[in-house]
């Protein structure tokens, strides 16, 4: 005759919120409320014994952005490891130097250099555009993106509004970019669900990639100095 | 002005620790000095809370916060307004709304250094008064780069321009007062154009006190005897909105999204909060 003994304990709470690329998607896994049981058997003939493990696994909602050139992923839907990146996070357009109406003449660098102008207003020639990658990852449904502007473009006194500036998407039609405001908080654009690897929740998981790529059409009247301004751009998922 | 009670809940600090967030401000402060910009990269779990509370309770949360970049990142908190339109646009606002709850708020600190590819708990808490309504406490977490993720500079001869971009995940958080939940009515179920489509929908109709959502999945078949589910937009329906929502399509097996045939037989069940809608549908 054998006599078993049984005993049922809680089991250490455990998370695994690793910043790794794999469980991006995934989320915070984190096991709550787990039960051990431990059983004893004993007596002659054959022994056995089972014992039962019960837990349950919470994957919580997350979003995840990427503004610049970061350093996480190598982009693979699989997860494979980070890929570093150098890349230096600075956009430079290159305005070419401005023209003097009449002819046009290019201006020309040095001391006493004449140059024929009929007396309007010089202009600058649009710079090439620049590129800025984003990447946006969430299993929490419908992610919205917004532009927020604290101020218009500033030297000094003087200022050039900030939707001057304006954004195109490589991707417009799953990761658009908002339009910058000229002020104030732009209205939200929705990042399209789905992506590589999300077929299994469509309507919750998000994996786009995109680069927006920036350009600035110079008013002709601007006045020589530095402006600045800033640009917010938010990812949430009410 | 918004009012905002944020203060430090933890009080123990070591000398060690007070070294380290020296280094890290000199740090912080010559990488301003030279324009220094770090890639914003930043995962938020959960990307919204759901909570319950009563009038004179408070309500501690926390959110977990991971920087899967490889540089150190210095965040910034605060709490935000925001608006949500029957239509589906989003607004924030720094400005306190009439009726914002964001009084009520604390949050562990303003600032955050957080290292290359770690996690670290951040908490709030919010404090409800005791002469609080029923009704939903809504606002949001804004986490948001101190350092600009990209700087844009335009130069030329006589102008430069000079635009530092910056990353931002606002986390939102509702708080149901006194028991306020969502009642949500099934007005219709029909087809509109989406995206330049023609997809299924439903109009839901909330008017209960707390914002809801429709769950579940509907069993479909169209045209060519395809079998297909239906799942329905998550998006929250505040109080006192009607919204149309799109029912999405994927094949049961694969998962893969098909190309819809109509006329489609649609029948299941739809959930939410507190019941469930039993829907049989044929979309011509």
């Amino acid at each position: 005759m054998s006599t078993a003994h049984t005993h049922r304990g809680s089991l250490h709470q455990w998370s695994c919120c690793s910043a790794s690329t794999a469980l991006l998607v995934a989320g915070c896994v984190v096991a709550t409320s787990g039960i051990t049981e431990e059983t004893t058997n004993l007596g002659g003939g054959n022994l056995f014994t089972d014992a039962r493990l019960d837990f349950t696994i919470n994957i919580d909602r997350m979003v995840f952005l990427r503004v610049g050139n970061g350093s996480a992923h190598a982009g693979a839907a699989s997860g494979s490891g980070p890929a570093a990146s150098g890349s230096i996070n600075t956009l430079t357009f290159g305005l070419d130097p401005m023209s003097i109406p009449g002819v046009p003449t290019a201006t020309v660098n040095g001391n006493n250099q004449s140059a024929n102008w009929n007396g309007t207003t010089p202009a600058y020639a649009t710079p090439a555009a620049a590129s800025l990658p984003v990447e946006v990852r969430s299993n929490a449904g419908q992610v919205r993106l917004t532009a927020q502007v604290s101020a218009p473009l500033t030297n000094g006194s003087f200022t050039t509004p900030m939707s001057g500036i304006t954004i195109t998407s490589s991707s417009n039609a799953t990761l658009p970019a908002p339009v910058v405001p000229a002020a104030g908080v732009s209205p939200a654009v929705n990042v399209a669900l789905g992506g590589p690897g999300t077929a299994a929740a469509p309507t919750l998981l998000t994996y786009r990639t995109a680069n927006w790529s920036f350009n600035y059409v110079p008013v002709t009247a601007l006045v020589a100095g530095n402006y600045s301004g800033q640009i917010t751009f938010s990812a949430s998922a009410p | 002005m918004p009012i905002q009670r944020n203060r430090r809940i933890s009080s123990a600090v070591s000398t060690r620790q007070q070294i380290w967030r020296f280094a890290c401000a000199v740090a912080l402060c010559l990488g301003t000095a030279t324009g220094y910009a770090a890639p914003f990269e930043i995962a938020v779990s959960p990307s919204r809370t759901e909570l319950m509370g009563k009038a004179g309770a408070r309500v501690g949360q926390s959110i977990q916060i991971h920087n899967v970049g490889g540089q150190v990142s210095a965040l910034s908190f605060r709490t935000m307004d925001w608006t949500l339109s029957e239509k589906g646009e989003l607004t924030f606002h720094d400005e306190l709304l009439p009726g914002s709850c964001r009084p009520w708020v604390t949050l562990e600190r303003r600032t955050r250094q957080v290292a290359a590819r770690a996690n670290v708990p951040f908490r709030f808490q919010i404090d409800v008064p005791a002469d609080a309504p029923r009704g939903e406490c809504r606002f949001m977490i804004a986490i948001e780069g101190v350092e600009p993720a990209q700087q844009a500079i335009i130069n030329s001869g006589g102008a430069s321009l000079s635009l530092p971009i910056s990353g931002r995940i606002a986390v939102t958080v509702y708080l149901a007062v006194g028991g306020a939940k969502p009642r949500l009515e099934l007005l219709r179920i029909g087809s509109d154009s989406v995206r330049a489509q023609r997809q299924p929908v439903v109009t839901v109709r909330n008017t209960g006190d707390a914002h809801g959502r429709l769950d579940g999945a509907l069993d479909a078949t169209d045209s060519t005897g395809q079998r297909l589910e239906l799942v329905p937009d998550g998006a929250p329906i505040l109080p006192g909105q009607t919204r149309v929502l799109t029912l999405s399509a994927k094949a049961p097996a694969s998962g893969v999204a098909p190309l819809l045939k109509f006329p489609l037989n649609i029948q299941g069940t739809l959930d939410w909060e507190d019941g469930a809608f039993k829907v049989q549908a044929t979309l011509p």
